[in-house]
């Protein structure tokens, strides 16, 4: 089919207007409202509507106002036909069928519009054509290719002729629904029926085990019960032996309190009469004690007495002893008395010779000491002639040496000095020391001070000469204080005041030396100490001489005195012994005395003592004879030992019930009983609950639900066994089938695609391709390795395929009879770059399709090459053209 | 008793018809002039059965007029929970009685008759429970017919042994010959058997059949033990029950085949009371297949349960030539079948056919049913 001519009358904005298209492709330009996309509406409305129709869609398209209705009319070449076709809407509505070729003919009316289809459907498939249009804002949305038997049909011819017919198709669709019976569309899990039974059958197997698990509860108690109707017969059987067991026990406990009773009682009965045994053994055994003590006392009393004489006759003999002593004793002091006389005698002889002796002594130191003190006051008288001292001489000497020195130096020369050594001399000159030998000279110089000395014997002074005036009165001075002293000295020169100085010193020494004579004379002693101390002695000399008795001329005094001496000691050896022989008498007297007297006091104590024993023995024998205690005695042991054997027998029933182990036994069996009796009541209520739940459960009917369930449990899954093979064959069949017709579908579909890819490789490039559905959409595009999903694609991309889609379309049936391609305003989104080679694309497609494009921006079809180009200006009213 | 393969009717039919078996044995008993019944255990599946079970039961049973003697066997036995203690059973008149103890029970009806039973008291006896009440008893006193009830298993038809509480038949035996009892009724066994050469030895099977695997249900005995019937006592089996449960085995390879199943199921009386078990055999098309599921379908609700038994059956379904020319198929239709039939034929030999390959005939089966016969 191909489009010559389009032409509009009163169609919305457009009063009139015409487009002629070319065969390849034809531009339609112009601007918004100049009504590209009304050509476009009017076309599809003119095949479609009949012109009675009374469509809102219709209505619209008519101006307001205007007599005539909208009219479209197409010229066209359509398979062997070439007609015109036009028609009215809305007022004065037409239908015209003008058919040039291949024989003239006018048709009108629905005539006119059943013939247009006709004439259509047997040449072109008019779905397609529909489907490949691309209307402004529908170039992101795919292509419904859904109807387009003629496209389905070149496909299939491409493949080969493996395309599905109907009856696959019906097949296709009635395993899909077989399929869905029992599985999701998308995820493939399994629903309906089968999904039903699989939750019925958790639900039943979750049912079972509830009800499994309640039964077995059930029969946990059932044998529970039964236990413990065990335990109860164990225990009823029991419990009459344990009460019996406590009755003996206890009766045999009775027994054995009695036997303790009277146990107790015999044991009271033992040791009353033990007390009453160790009574009368402590009387018995008193009475003898006492009869013993009389019996010792006396014979105390007689062995006393006998000591008592033995010690009078020590006594007297001691006191004998003494006398004799003391006797003894005072006859040697009366010898000793006249013996000391003697001695004393003796020694006043020997007093006197010496006091004589010492007093001649005394009487010649006497005479010594006055002839000295005599002597000695003489040379004091002669002394003090003598004034000239040490000072005063040294006064002199200094002041006649000045003289001399001043006569020198008032002589106006100086005269040198020559010594001639006489034998060998030592010089110190000036301090230098030399040995100058005999013979040899010394030449001094006296112009200067020097000093020469001369062993140790004689010092030279040299002193030079001074101013002669001066000198002169100093010498006249010296002078005179020369002689003024030497007046008061009472001397007449130097010399001889030297020679009364020397005297003075001999004098000051004949002193000293007489003074120490005095001195060895008398000691310290005055010479009137030593007169008073002759007298006093003269006086005792004479006191002892006329006490004398022995002269004291006799030679032989000190012998004498020896040996009176001698006797008097011998005597005061005697007189000690005797007195230590007295004090050992007086001793042995006052001891003999002591044990006499101890002896005598025993003596008394002892009878004494004896009064008293015989006092109580006969108390004692007067209150109870000591042979009715004896026969008392006697009687107590009896009764004891028969309260022994009374015990023994007692004690050993004792010993044979066992009286600690039976305490115990009763307690134990007591404990027993109740332990039996309490674990009796204990199983009884347990057994009286687990009756109760029993009952409960048992009201449930466990067993038939529990079997119902399994029953249906059971069925159910034979039922989901079989519904599960039904599903299986089901899901194969649809798998199997489904894969095969996407096969065929891929198959189909791609002849399409390669056309696809042939232009695509121009606009995107090489390694362009694409991916249609069963739908024939475009799936993904990949491009450089990355495949994409169409409707992530980009605005621009999406539309380039969308064109590339229709156009693949419409070259597909262009084979047998080509459909225009009619562009709405596209590749708005479209670049630089690929707008041209969309171009080269739409170009090289128009050698096969008639292509009219509309738009307002015509740049973006400049790169189309060979292209017509139609101007649609913005038509004025006819009315306003009248004008 | 709940039986998984009897849905809903079927089953009220099968425990409604238990229930009317006690009316029933009355009818018999006096049809043949008996004196007594016994029943020797698992009168009742479980002790914990719903109150309404217990209630009719013993409402049947308070209206039966002739003595009867219950033994508690396995799945009620006298334990806490026994139904034989609920107030119903108490209720129940004198001449119902339920052997409790090794007590010898007796009947003012029957002066000669002395009835000793070895009762279960719990689920899991360690011992020999017969064994156990034959070796107590004294011999019978002359004049009297000592009949013993006894459940379980008798160690003479057990393959093993070693179980405590298996019945040593010995024992029983040498009970007999010491004239300790005359005849012993045993339970537990669901099929008629007559266990000793003496004739004294007998397990009377279920008066209504149950399952499949029974022989000879369906049956009660009527006995004559009395002391001078010599040398064996007279025993009878007299038909009860009207549930069967028939396993039918077929091959089928044809329309013929096919034709005769349909045949033989029909010919089936009592088809209510009738549960069919088919095991078949043999190589179908799948027009067969189909007229046989149809055929099963059909059938299914006159039946109390009408099954295939999938564990013995072994009927491969393979599409014939004919069938598939009848479809002509076309485009990828073909294609698919072509790969499903090839996957279908997989098992070789006589080897059990491999899951996929069912599956893939499953899958033709359907391909055939869907495209109608005929694209
Ligand atoms: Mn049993």
């Amino acid at each position: 089919m191909q489009l010559l001519r389009i032409k509009l009358e009163n169609w919305r904005g457009v009063e009139a207007a015409e487009i002629r298209l070319d065969a390849g492709i034809t531009i339609v330009e112009g601007d918004n409202e100049a009504g590209k996309s009304s050509f476009i509406e009017a076309l599809n409305l003119l095949f479609r509507e009949r012109d009675s129709t009374k469509k809102q869609e219709l209505k619209r398209v008519t101006p307001k106002g205007i007599d005539t209705g909208s009219m479209v009319e197409v010229e066209l070449t359509v398979g062997e036909y070439h007609l015109t076709y036009s028609k009215t809407f809305n007022k004065k509505s037409a239908t015209t069928l003008l058919i040039h070729k291949p024989q003239s003919l006018q048709l009108v009316g629905t005539e006119a519009h059943d013939r247009v289809l006709q004439i259509l459907d047997n040449s072109i498939d008019y779905s397609l054509w529909q489907a490949i249009q691309l209307e402004q804002g529908s170039e992101f949305s795919q292509v419904s290719f859904k109807n387009s038997d003629s496209l389905a049909q070149a496909l299939d011819n491409a493949a080969g002729g493996r395309g599905a017919g109907d009856g696959e198709s019906v097949l296709l669709a009635k395993a899909q629904k077989e399929y869905l019976k029992y599985f999701t569309e998308k995820a493939g899990k399994e629903t309906g029926e089968l999904a039903a039974l699989r939750t019925r059958q958790q639900d039943l197997e979750r049912s079972d085990a509830n009800l499994g698990g309640s039964l077995a509860e059930l029969e946990r108690y059932v044998d529970e019960s039964a236990k413990i109707a065990n335990e109860l017969g164990g225990i009823s059987e029991r419990l009459p032996a344990m009460q019996l067991n406590v009755a003996n026990l206890e009766k045999q406990k009775a027994e054995l309190a009695s036997f303790q009773q009277q146990c107790k009682a015999l044991q009271e009965a033992v040791r009353s009469s033990e007390l009453q045994c160790r009574e009368i053994d402590r009387q018995l055994s008193e009475r003898i004690m006492l009869v013993n003590e009389s019996e010792r006392l006396q014979s105390a009393i007689v062995t006393t007495g006998k000591q008592k004489a033995e010690l009078e006759q020590g006594y007297l003999k001691a006191v004998e002893s003494l006398e004799l002593a003391t006797k003894k004793r005072d006859s040697l002091l009366k010898q000793r008395q006249s013996l000391e006389q003697l001695v004393r005698s003796v020694d006043v002889s020997i007093e006197l010779r010496n006091q004589k002796l010492q007093l001649h002594k005394l009487e010649q130191q006497h005479l010594q000491l006055v002839s000295a003190q005599k002597e000695l006051d003489d040379l004091e008288s002669e002394f003090a002639t003598y004034r000239i001292d040490d000072v005063v001489i040294n006064r002199i000497e200094k002041l006649e040496q000045q003289r001399r020195d001043f006569e020198i130096k008032i002589g106006g020369s100086s005269a040198g000095i020559r010594l001639q050594f006489l034998k060998d001399t030592r010089v110190t000159n000036n301090g230098r020391q030399q040995l100058y030998k005999t013979g040899e000279d010394l030449t001094a110089d006296t112009s200067s001070r020097s000093t020469l000395q001369l062993d140790d014997s004689l010092r030279i002074e040299i002193t030079p000469a001074a101013d002669n005036f001066e000198l002169t009165i100093e010498y006249q001075k010296t002078k005179k204080a020369l002689e003024e002293l030497l007046i008061d000295c009472g001397v007449k020169s130097p010399l001889e005041a030297r020679a009364a100085h020397r005297k003075r010193a001999e004098t000051i020494a004949r002193q000293r030396e007489m003074r120490k004579n005095l001195k060895a004379i008398s000691g310290d002693v005055s010479v009137s100490i030593l007169a008073n101390t002759i007298e006093g002695m003269r006086q005792s000399v004479a006191m002892l001489s006329a006490k004398a008795e022995v002269s004291d001329e006799a030679a032989n005094l000190e012998v004498l005195r020896q040996a009176r001496w001698q006797q008097l000691e011998e005597l005061d050896h005697s007189i000690q012994v005797a007195r230590d022989l007295r004090d050992q008498s007086q001793q042995h007297s006052a001891d003999a005395k002591t044990r006499l007297d101890v002896s005598i006091q025993g003596i008394a104590l002892d009878q004494q003592s004896l009064v008293s024993v015989t006092e109580k023995i006969e108390a004692k024998e007067k209150e109870l004879s000591t042979v009715a205690l004896q026969s008392q005695k006697i009687e107590a042991s009896k009764e004891l030992k028969t309260a022994q054997n009374a015990l023994g027998t007692v004690q050993s029933e004792l010993d044979k019930l066992n009286s600690g182990g039976t305490d115990l036994l009763v307690d134990n069996a007591r404990l027993s009983l109740q332990r039996a009796q309490g674990d009796l009541h204990n199983l009884e209520l347990r057994q009286a609950d687990i009756k109760a739940r029993l009952d409960q459960m048992q009201a449930e009917g466990l067993h038939e639900k529990h079997q119902s369930v399994l029953a249906e449990r059971d069925q159910n899954k034979a039922q989901i066994q079989q519904i599960t093979r039904r599903a299986r064959a089901a899901e194969k069949l649809w798998k199997t089938l489904i894969r095969y017709q996407r096969e065929a579908q891929r198959t189909y579909a791609r002849p399409l695609a390669e056309r696809v890819v042939a232009m695509g490789t121009v606009v995107f490039g090489d390694d362009f391709s694409v991916e249609l559905s069963e739908s024939l959409n475009i799936v993904t595009r990949t491009l450089k390795g990355k495949t994409v999903p169409f409707d992530d694609l980009s605005g621009g991309a999406r539309e380039q395929l969308g064109i590339l889609l229709r156009l693949a379309a419409a070259q597909l049936v262009a084979g047998n009879e080509g459909m225009p391609l009619i562009l709405d305003d596209t590749l708005g989104h479209t670049d630089a770059r690929r707008l041209e080679t969309m171009g080269a694309i739409l170009n090289s497609a128009a050698q096969s399709t008639q292509i009219v494009v509309m738009t307002c921006y015509p740049a973006r079809y400049s790169y189309v090459g060979n292209a017509k180009v139609v101007r649609l200006q913005q038509q004025q009213s006819s009315l306003f053209e009248a004008l | 008793m709940t039986r998984y393969f009897l849905k809903g009717e079927a089953q009220a039919r099968f425990t409604q018809d238990r229930i009317d078996l006690i009316p029933g044995l009355a009818d018999l008993c006096e049809k043949h002039g008996a004196g007594f019944v016994v029943v020797c255990g698992d009168v009742f599946d479980s002790n914990h059965v719903a109150p309404q079970t217990v209630v009719r039961a013993a409402e049947k049973l308070s209206r039966f007029a002739y003595p009867m003697f219950i033994l508690p066997g396995n799945h009620d036995p006298l334990n806490a929970a026994s139904v034989y203690d609920t107030e119903a059973f108490k209720a129940l008149p004198d001449h119902i009685m339920v052997v409790r103890d090794h007590a010898i029970y007796r009947s003012d009806k029957l002066p000669s008759i002395e009835i000793v039973g070895a009762p279960w008291f719990n689920k899991q006896p360690t011992i020999d429970l017969c064994g156990q009440l034959v070796d107590s008893l004294e011999p019978v006193a002359a004049g009297v017919t000592r009949i013993v009830l006894a459940h379980g298993q008798l160690d003479s038809l057990m393959p093993d042994t070693s179980h405590p509480a298996c019945l040593s038949q010995e024992k029983i035996t040498a009970a007999l010959a010491e004239q300790k009892l005359h005849y012993l009724a045993l339970g537990d066994r669901h099929s008629v058997t007559d266990c000793h050469a003496s004739g004294r030895i007998w397990y009377s099977g279920t008066p209504v059949a149950t399952d499949f695997t029974e022989t000879a249900p369906n049956k009660v005995l009527l006995v004559d033990a009395s002391v001078g019937i010599d040398p064996r006592p007279r025993v009878e089996e007299i038909e009860t029950g009207q549930w069967r449960f028939s396993r039918v085995q077929k091959s089928i390879d044809t329309k013929e085949d096919l034709l005769g199943l349909q045949e033989q199921l029909e010919k089936i009386e009592n088809k209510e009371r009738t549960s069919v078990l088919l095991s078949l055999s043999g190589s179908v098309s799948l027009s067969i297949s189909a007229d046989l599921d149809l055929l099963v379908e059909q059938h299914r609700d006159l039946f109390a349960s009408l099954r295939i038994d999938e564990l013995r059956t072994d009927l491969s379904v393979v599409p014939d030539q004919l069938e598939y020319e009848e479809m002509s198929l076309s485009g990828y239709a073909r294609d698919c079948w072509d790969e499903l039939a090839e996957q279908a034929k997989q098992s070789g030999g006589d080897a059990p056919i491999s899951e996929e390959a069912q599956v893939a005939r499953d899958a033709l089966a359907l391909m055939y049913r869907l495209a109608d016969r005929g694209l």
